[in-house]
């Protein structure tokens, strides 16, 4: 034990209290809600945590740094044991006491009732040694617990309150833990929540909050101008101008955590000049990411010279990769790997044109044409198709691709995020990249003693993955939120479900 | 007597339009769910594209929790029993249970198709108005400076996309009226969707209407009642109104239908809680038990409401039942 490297995360309290309620009804409208009010169901974790209903024992902090929520504290006990205490006095909505067994359980559900959390809880066995202590044992050092603890899908939930059978569907059966508490739900339409007056922070912000998913992007943008809602989240950046000069509301948008990132498949039969790094290299020096930015998402989002600038809790990833847009660089590797500009403006090789096909999805569609556009300065032939995501991934399972958008995030457990980018067998690895120092920077990064060293390995990683361009970072998603002058204490943050409502807004 | 034969041929139309509706909606539900499997990637890809489970699982993991999730959703048997056992099911008027909210589908649909009836009912009754108000001014002096005028004011309705007149309707309307951009079907929500459907839905019915008008007006029993002093009015309402919206059943039960049970860009730019809107989400998350559901509702819709103008028709006009007669 003396030799255990003891962390401690200690959290003060002061951050996620509220303390101050006041009345109101906060009116949201958003772009997707929870399918079910169990955070086990698929995809309804993150929405429950958005809208203030579910926490975890960790939370992410806008800086991208993690902090005790439901926790007192976490600290690593041992080097493969982290200790987590609880606040005193916590309670879920019913009543119900959460103690540590109630959380062993809740954790135990999801490890069985979902995939990502059973990712998130892998060679991890979570233990309760006392009323308020649960340990999480896990099979070697890992110094990404906390992170995974803050993850969406680890809300605490009563579990009796979920036996098998229970309708997902019903208000009444979600016991949780959030400031708001569910009081009315229409799956994937509507969600009514009250304050919770037995919140361990205080007592929230508003009084009721109405959260009303609206799929149409222009239909949201006239809810924030007609100021029929306080908070609107995923406002369209077309309508980036109108909306940040309108009266009585602020468009406040962030950066997302997660980078829009061009995929190359250096094996495509189509497009075999992407076997060659230079060739990959000239495709991301090309990119004029500010240009990129400012067409794409009418300047709400900022360049991404590497993959993990997303990232705020790497600041210098901003500094790292493709800082500048270098065309003379492009054009010179271009010439170097032996595809010529010829008269007609087009680069070939051997008299194969110097072309390939880029699949976008959904909002990329902007940010795959201004490529297009770019790319065709330096020579370079691209066809643009936007399609399901469904579709990308088929192309990419049949290897039949060339290059493809995708947005993976990039906060959380750093070393597994980048793992799976770069990693052999990651699951964002589409191109099957490979390279002798890749494994040791990624065993150091998950398991080096000091933080200071995994962060070191880290940034090598993500340098690396400049040198190889297995892909090509643009820039992060937009979370483009709509905030009444109504609202106060509204905190922009990376995350897009940390990013709704928060204990600590209030209506003036 | 006649009125009596009339309701036979009636029910005979009925009893066979039961037996071909059974046989359109059996071949249209293998249609139906052919067509949804034929779509790349299934609600497991979706699932697991979305929540990010595959970076944190090796490959051999991430497999054998998809094939986990197949079992669990039945998409690990061959498509063939997979309709098998949907058919089983819906032919006992279950429609599964939805991937998302693990809710049996038919309560699903059914706590929206009030919204998406009132809509498209409300749209119907607003497309067939404005056609008749159009159509009677127009026919009354055909090529006339009216004509002309309304002519171009139906060509522009048919011009503007859908999308398009929504988003400006709900621009125009938010500011100066305070519609509610989102929210419940309520009364005062479903004007503004109404109208737009129903001026999309009205050129075509208007330009039958027109020449239908026209012909009737035509027609001797017309004249010879213009010739006995009868006022325009009166020549319209009383006489040529029927035989002239008889041509018109035909188009009015697809414009009804397709209004009812397929409004889904309307639906989607003004929240309106219908099936459509419902579908386009069920669709984006490959919610296969709730996509073919809706597709078949569709397709329900549609033969249900064709039959039944076909009876109407038979009813409304003596001209098809005499035909029939003439053919039996």
């Amino acid at each position: 034990m003396a030799a255990a490297t003891v962390l401690l995360l200690a959290g003060c309290g002061g951050e996620a209290t509220a303390g101050q309620g006041g009345s109101g009804t906060l009116r949201v409208a958003t772009s997707a809600l929870a399918a079910s009010v169990d955070p086990m169901a698929e995809l309804s974790a993150s929405y429950l945590r958005s809208v203030g209903a579910a926490e975890g024992l960790m939370r992410t902090r806008a800086d991208g740094t993690v902090a005790p929520e439901l926790a007192e504290k976490v600290e690593a006990t041992s080097p493969t044991v982290w200790t987590a205490t609880l606040r005193p006095g916590l309670t879920f909505w019913k009543g119900g006491t959460v103690d540590a067994a109630a959380v062993v359980a809740s954790m135990e559900r999801a490890r069985t009732e979902n995939t990502l959390a059973a990712g998130l809880l892998k060679d991890v066995t979570v233990a309760a040694t006392g009323d308020r202590t649960v340990t999480f044992t896990t099979k070697q050092p890992s110094h990404s617990l906390p992170s995974a603890l803050s993850h969406y899908q680890m809300v605490v939930h009563n579990v009796a309150s979920y036996p098998d059978g229970a309708s997902g569907t019903d208000a009444a059966v979600a016991d949780l833990t959030g400031p708001y508490r569910i009081t009315g739900f229409e799956s994937d339409r509507r969600m009514v929540l009250e304050r919770n007056e037995r919140w361990w922070g205080g007592t929230p912000g508003v009084a009721r909050v109405e959260v009303q998913k609206v799929g149409d992007p222009q239909a949201r943008a006239q809810i924030a101008l007609s100021g029929q809602a306080e908070i609107v989240q995923d406002l369209p950046t077309d309508r980036a101008k109108e909306l940040a000069a309108a009266p009585g509301m602020s468009l406040v948008a962030k950066p997302a955590a997660n980078t829009v990132t061009v995929y190359l498949n250096p094996a495509s039969t189509a497009a075999p000049a992407l076997a060659d790094p230079r060739v990959r290299q000239a495709l991301a020096w090309g990119v004029d990411r500010q240009e990129v930015v400012d067409l794409a998402t009418n300047g709400l989002s900022v360049p991404a010279p590497s993959w993990l600038a997303s990232n705020p809790a790497f600041p210098d990833a901003t500094a790292q990769g493709y800082v500048r847009f270098d065309k003379a660089t492009a054009e010179r590797l271009l010439d170097e790997a032996g595809w010529t500009l010829g008269a007609d403006g087009k680069r070939a090789k051997a008299g194969q044109k110097l072309a390939l096909r880029l699949l976008t999805f959904g909002v990329e569609a902007a940010t795959g044409e201004v490529l297009q556009a770019q790319w065709a300065r330096l020579g370079i032939d691209v066809q643009v198709r936007n399609v399901e995501s469904s579709l990308i991934n088929q192309s990419i399972e049949k290897g039949d691709w060339d290059a493809v958008t995708q947005a993976w995030t990039t906060l959380g457990d750093t070393a597994k995020l980048i793992a799976a980018q770069i990693g052999p067998s990651g699951a964002a690895n589409h191109g099957g990249y490979t390279d002798p120092r890749i494994d040791g920077l990624l065993a150091q990064a998950a398991g080096a003693p000091r933080e200071d060293q995994r962060t070191a390995a880290v940034y090598d990683l993500n340098r690396l993955m400049v040198e190889l361009a297995p892909s090509i970072p643009v820039h992060p998603r937009v979370l483009a939120t709509g905030v009444s002058d109504k609202v106060t204490g509204f905190v922009a943050h990376p995350l897009q479900y940390e990013n709704i409502v928060q204990p600590t807004m209030t209506l003036g | 007597m006649a009125d009596r034969r009339a309701w036979t041929r009636a029910a005979a139309v009925v009893a066979r339009g039961v037996a071909t509706a059974a046989g359109l909606l059996l071949v249209a539900s293998m249609l139906v769910f052919a067509l949804v499997r034929a779509a790349p990637g299934d609600a497991v890809d979706v699932e697991f594209g979305e929540s990010g489970a595959s970076a944190l699982l090796s490959p051999e993991e991430e497999a054998a929790a998809r094939a986990q999730r197949a079992r669990e959703l039945g998409l690990d048997r061959g498509v063939p029993e997979q309709y098998a056992r949907w058919l089983d099911r819906v032919v006992r008027l279950d429609l599964g249970t939805s991937f998302r909210t693990g809710r049996p589908v038919v309560d699903e649909l059914g706590d929206r198709v009030a919204a998406s009836a009132a809509l498209g009912g409300a749209g119907f009754l607003v497309a067939l108005g404005s056609a008749w108000l159009i159509a009677s001014l127009s026919a009354r002096r055909p090529g006339g400076p009216l004509d002309h005028a309304l002519r171009l004011l139906s060509l522009a309705a048919t011009a503007v996309p859908t999308f398009l007149l929504g988003s400006l309707g709900l621009r125009y309307a938010a500011d100066w009226f305070g519609y509610p951009v989102a929210g419940e079907a309520s009364w005062r929500r479903l004007w503004l969707p109404a109208v737009v459907l129903g001026v999309g839905a009205m050129p075509v019915v208007a330009r039958l209407l027109r020449a239908s008008l026209i012909s009737e007006y035509g027609r001797p029993y017309a004249l010879a009642a213009r010739a006995r002093g009868a006022s325009p009015a009166r020549l319209t309402f009383r006489h040529v109104m029927r035989p002239a919206f008889a041509p018109l059943l035909t188009l009015a039960g697809l414009t009804l239908s397709s209004l009812v049970a397929a409004s889904v860009i309307t639906e989607v730019i003004f929240s309106w809680p219908g099936v459509s809107e419902y579908a386009v989400s069920a669709i984006s998350a490959k919610d296969y038990p709730v996509v073919q559901a809706y597709l078949l509702l569709v397709v329900a819709v549609v033969v249900v409401v064709n039959r039944a103008m076909d009876v109407l028709q038979h009813l409304l006009d003596p001209r098809v039942a005499h035909a029939a007669d003439v053919a039996a």
